[in-house]
Parts: C-alpha cells; structure tokens; sequence
C-alpha cells in the first residue's frame, strides 16, 4: 500500500504541483490550504509524512499546528516536515524544538528534489537535516 | 588806642574810663597789641579755613561728577558684556544639536536646549552633575566608557578628540540615536572646559532607514514566492517535455531557466543585504575539509570556464590544510563570487587559478585571474554595497554590485578578512582568510 502524505500549504500553485510530483512518484497525497483544516484532518487520518508550510492565513500557523499534534495523544507520533520559504531562522528553530524532524526550504529546491528528500525522509526515522539548502532567514 | 574787647573790659573792671589807671597804660598797651595779633591771627585762619571748604566743595562736585561719569561707563560696559554673553548663550542654546560642555571633572556646565530635547531632562537637574550619571552611550550593545567619548585629560590636544556614528543614547526611559563628536580646546584647562559634546540626533533617519530595510526584506520575501513556483514549474516542464522540443525551444527554455535562476539570485542577494543590515546575519559553523569544499566549488564552474575558454584550476597544495569551521552553504558563497567574477573578467583563452595555503593560524584562499585588472580608484570601493567599476570595465559584465559586499559579510562572520591585489592589464587576486577551528 502506497505512503500516505499530507501537504499542507496555502499556496495554490506550490501545493498543486508538490501534490503532483509526489502522486507521480507513487505516494497518495492529500493537500490542504491551512493549518486549522489540516488539523482535523489529521486527526482522523493516519499520515506516514506531513508537510507543514509555517506562514499560513487563518487561525493558526504551521508552528502552532505543530505543538497542537505534539501534545495530542492521537496524533503526538506524527512524523512533520516544515516547509518554509520565509524560512525564518527563528521559526525554524522553534519547529525543530516543537518535534519536527526537518524543514526544507523552498526557494532551494526543485519540486523533483522535494520528491527525494521525501523518500529520504520515509527511509529513515531519525532527525534529519537536507542539503542543499542555504541556511534559513533569520529576521 | 586800646583793643575794643579790652577797653570794654576795663571799663567794666574799674567802673568808668577815668578810673583807669594811666600808670598801667604800657602793660595795657602790650595787651592790647597780643590782643590784636590774635585777632589777625584768628582772621587769618578764618579766611583760609573758608577758603579750603570752598575747594573742598569744589573737588566734591567735581569727584561727584566724576564718579557719576564711571558709574555710568561701567553700566555701559557690564550692559555690553551681558548682551555679548546673552548673544553666547542664546546662540548655543538655539543650536539645533545637543551641545554639552564638561568641565575638568566631567561634570556638566553647559546643556542647551536642544540637549534638554533630545534627553528629555531639564538643564537644571544636570548642571554640576557627572555626564556618566546623565546619559549612557552604545555601539551595537557594547556600551562606550566616558573615557572615550568625553576625554578631558588631553590638555595639549586641540580637535576631534572621539567621532562615532549612529550611537544608542539611552537618558532615563528615552531612547534615541546620535551622531557624536567631541571636541577639545587647548585654552580649555584656563577656563575649566575639559571637553564639549556635540550631538546631532539621526533617530528620524533610523526609522526612516528600518522602515527601508522591512521594505527590502519583504519585498524579496514576497518576490520568493511567485519565483518558486515559476522555478518549479519551468523544472519539472523541461524534465518531462524535453524530448518533444526543437533545439531552438531548448535554447529558449534554457534562457528562461537561467534568467529565472539569475532573478532568484538577485532576490537571495536581496536578503541577504536586508540581513546584513539588520545585523541578523549569521553563520553555523561546523568542521570541514578545506580542500574538498575548494574542488566541488571549482568543479561547479568547469562548465561556464569551458564555455569561455577559460582555464580553471586549483593550484598544488604546499601543505596539508587544517580542517576548517565554517558555515559550508554560505561560505561557497565566497568562492563562487570571486571565480564567477574572475570569469566575467577574463579574456578568452586565460587562466583562473584558485589556490589555498596557510598563513600563521590562517587559511588563505585565493582566486588568481589574467584579466583586466581593477583601476586603484576602484580598489577601495570594491567591497562596498552597489559599488561597480566604472566605464570601460562595466562594458564587459553585469552585476548588481553585491557580491564582493556579501561575501566580505560572510567572510567577516566567519572572523576572516578579504582582500584584493591588482593591476590593469595584468589581472587582479582575490584572497580571503579564514582561522583554523
């Protein structure tokens, strides 16, 4: 059965075309445009790999979703990778201590290497951080 | 002829005129001449007595007027020093920038109102008090000793004796940025100045300046966006159509991939000048092999050296190299800028040699090119923001003028210096130091 993975990510043409890759390259992938709809989704369904944009309208941003799943139960086991392209150093900073396992920035990769660092990710289990990347902003 | 006081008085003595004894007529006489010398005598003191008092009246009228003559002068002339002083004080005091004086001890004697202004303090709270207890400066977050800024021991100097700008003067809760200069006067110590403090307040022009730098930063962030997707896109359409293109829409997609590439440069230089001038750009360091940063980096270039003829290579090592600290992304950074720009300087069929070797604790990498070479006027200006060699020079590439400017930032967070050495015609080396972790 195919890997589950859940993009989340408010803008259009980014999500649709992450989603596309990601279907092409065998997974079934879920997409959603804010944090507060991804969190009832992931309560309900089971996902081997989220990936959360942090700067998102509504009422929470990808960092507050992830402490969210960080403290429920259900869902403390998920496995979060952040996308950024703010890519505020100290955001990233905050979501890796909130419990997610990476981020990947962007701007700095093209959608076919988002597609392998996925795989990379789905892999192994450990904590892990992609190159290349140019460090995140820092603000 | 008897005096007329003593005739009364014998008359009065012997009762009648006739009484009075002829006999005694000599001693009378006698008497009557002492009589008549004191008279002369007295009328001799009188008259001069009255004439020394009209002198003396005299001299008082014209002492009087006199004296109302200097008193008059002397009004005039404290009049003219008061206006003189009034002119001095009114002038500083309507000087637009905070003036201070200090006196040997460092304690306050002039604060004008622009002063009062800019501290939010009134001059007579701080008058004869320590300007260490009235206001404190910093640069970045390093606070300046008085030692430094207000020096009033220097009683030979006469000049700029401390010049900084864009301090942090905090008085009390008020917060504001200044431009400082202090000055000494050797004829101070006579008159008990140590040192004057000019400051002129730029606090306007650093928000001014901030509100700039929110606007740069989030005018690239919001450039990264639409420019990731035009990326994305354009990748994943060259990947998967590329088969069914004629060579001329290659080449097209091709251009259009690398002015996109190109733009996000731009936009990432951007940034990185945002940060820069926030002072929020940092590195993480970590431990690395010198040597195999140097060769993957060169290796990245070996396509567009080929393209230009140009000869690329990395010169024999003399020695092993220490392993390095350093942040790898960024400081790539560096070296591609200097062996990207000595591609873009270089003539067709010259050589680029990039060569590494220790200097002291140091190590020093360089990029040597045969290019044209960097006129002196322009040497100095080369590491500064949006600076580009003029005329004949700009003819052969395009730039934006960050480059050199990031890549000094990089290689300063990362305790290093760069620097340049070149001659016209000749070529120009590029050269950074790095400290062994």
């Amino acid at each position: 059965m195919a890997q589950k993975i859940l993009v989340v990510e408010d803008e259009d043409f980014i999500r649709e075309l992450y989603k596309r890759q990601l279907t092409l390259a065998g997974f079934t992938v879920d997409s959603l445009n804010s944090a507060d709809a991804a969190e009832i989704q992931i309560t309900q369904n089971a996902y081997d790999l989220i990936l959360l944009d942090i700067m998102m309208p509504g009422n929470m941003n990808g960092i507050e979703l992830l402490k969210k799943l960080k403290q429920n139960e259900l869902t403390k086991q998920v496995s979060v990778v952040i996308l950024t392209n703010l890519g505020l150093d100290d955001l990233v900073k905050e979501a890796m201590a909130a419990g997610a396992r990476g981020f990947l920035v962007k701007a700095n990769f093209t959608p076919d290497q988002i597609v392998a660092e996925v795989k990379k990710y789905l892999g192994d289990t450990g904590v892990h951080v992609p190159n290349p990347s140019t460090p995140p902003d820092q603000q | 002829m008897l005096h007329k006081t003593l005739h009364r008085q014998l008359i009065k003595a012997f009762g009648s005129e006739e009484r009075i004894p002829k006999d005694l007529d000599l001693l009378f006489q006698a008497i009557s001449d002492t009589y008549l010398h004191a008279d002369e005598d007295r009328d001799l003191i009188e008259n001069s007595l009255e004439i020394s008092s009209r002198e003396l009246e005299q001299l008082n009228i014209q002492l009087r007027s006199e004296n109302e003559l200097i008193e008059k002068e002397v009004e005039k002339r404290t009049q003219e020093l008061s206006a003189e002083r009034n002119k001095m004080e009114v002038t500083i005091s309507g000087i637009t920038d905070a003036v201070i004086a200090l006196d040997l001890a460092k304690n306050i004697i002039i604060f004008n109102r622009a002063a009062e202004t800019l501290m939010g303090i009134t001059k007579e709270t701080v008058m004869g008090r320590p300007i260490s207890s009235v206001f404190h400066l910093f640069e970045k977050d390093q606070e300046i000793s008085d030692v430094l800024y207000a020096p009033v021991n220097n009683s030979d100097f006469e000049g700029v004796a401390f010049k900084k700008n864009a301090l942090r003067l905090v008085a009390g809760p008020k917060e504001s940025f200044v431009n400082l200069t202090t000055g000494q006067i050797r004829e101070g110590v006579s008159v008990h100045i140590g040192c004057i403090l000019i400051l002129h307040n730029i606090t306007e022009e650093k928000e001014l300046e901030q509100m700039r730098l929110e606007f740069v930063s989030m005018a690239a962030h919001e450039l990264r966006t639409p420019l990731t997707s035009i990326r994305g896109y354009l990748s994943v359409f060259m990947n998967e159509s590329a088969s069914q293109f004629t060579q001329e829409q290659k080449l097209f997609l091709t251009r259009i991939q690398s002015s996109s590439d190109q733009l996000m440069g731009l936009v990432e230089n951007l940034l990185n000048i945002s940060r820069i001038e926030k002072g929020t750009f940092t590195v993480t360091r970590e431990q690395a092999n010198w040597e195999e940063i140097i060769k993957s980096v060169v290796e990245s270039f070996s396509e567009i050296a080929k393209e230009k003829n140009v000869t690329l290579g990395i010169s024999a090592l003399l020695t092993s190299i220490p392993n390095v600290l350093v942040d790898p992304l960024r400081i790539r950074e560096v070296i591609s800028n200097f062996i990207s720009n000595a591609i873009k300087y270089s003539e067709n069929g010259s050589v680029i040699t990039v060569g590494i070797y220790m200097h002291d604790t140091d190590v020093i990498t360089y990029v040597k090119d045969t290019g044209i070479g960097i006129p002196k006027e322009a040497m100095g200006k080369l590491f500064t923001k949006f600076y580009r060699v003029s005329d004949t020079f700009t003819q052969h590439a395009d730039g934006t003028g960050l480059g050199l400017y990031i890549a000094k930032a990089i290689v300063e967070a990362h305790g290093g210096k760069v620097w340049v050495e070149s001659e016209v015609g000749k070529g120009s080396v590029f050269s950074f130091s790095l400290p062994v972790s």
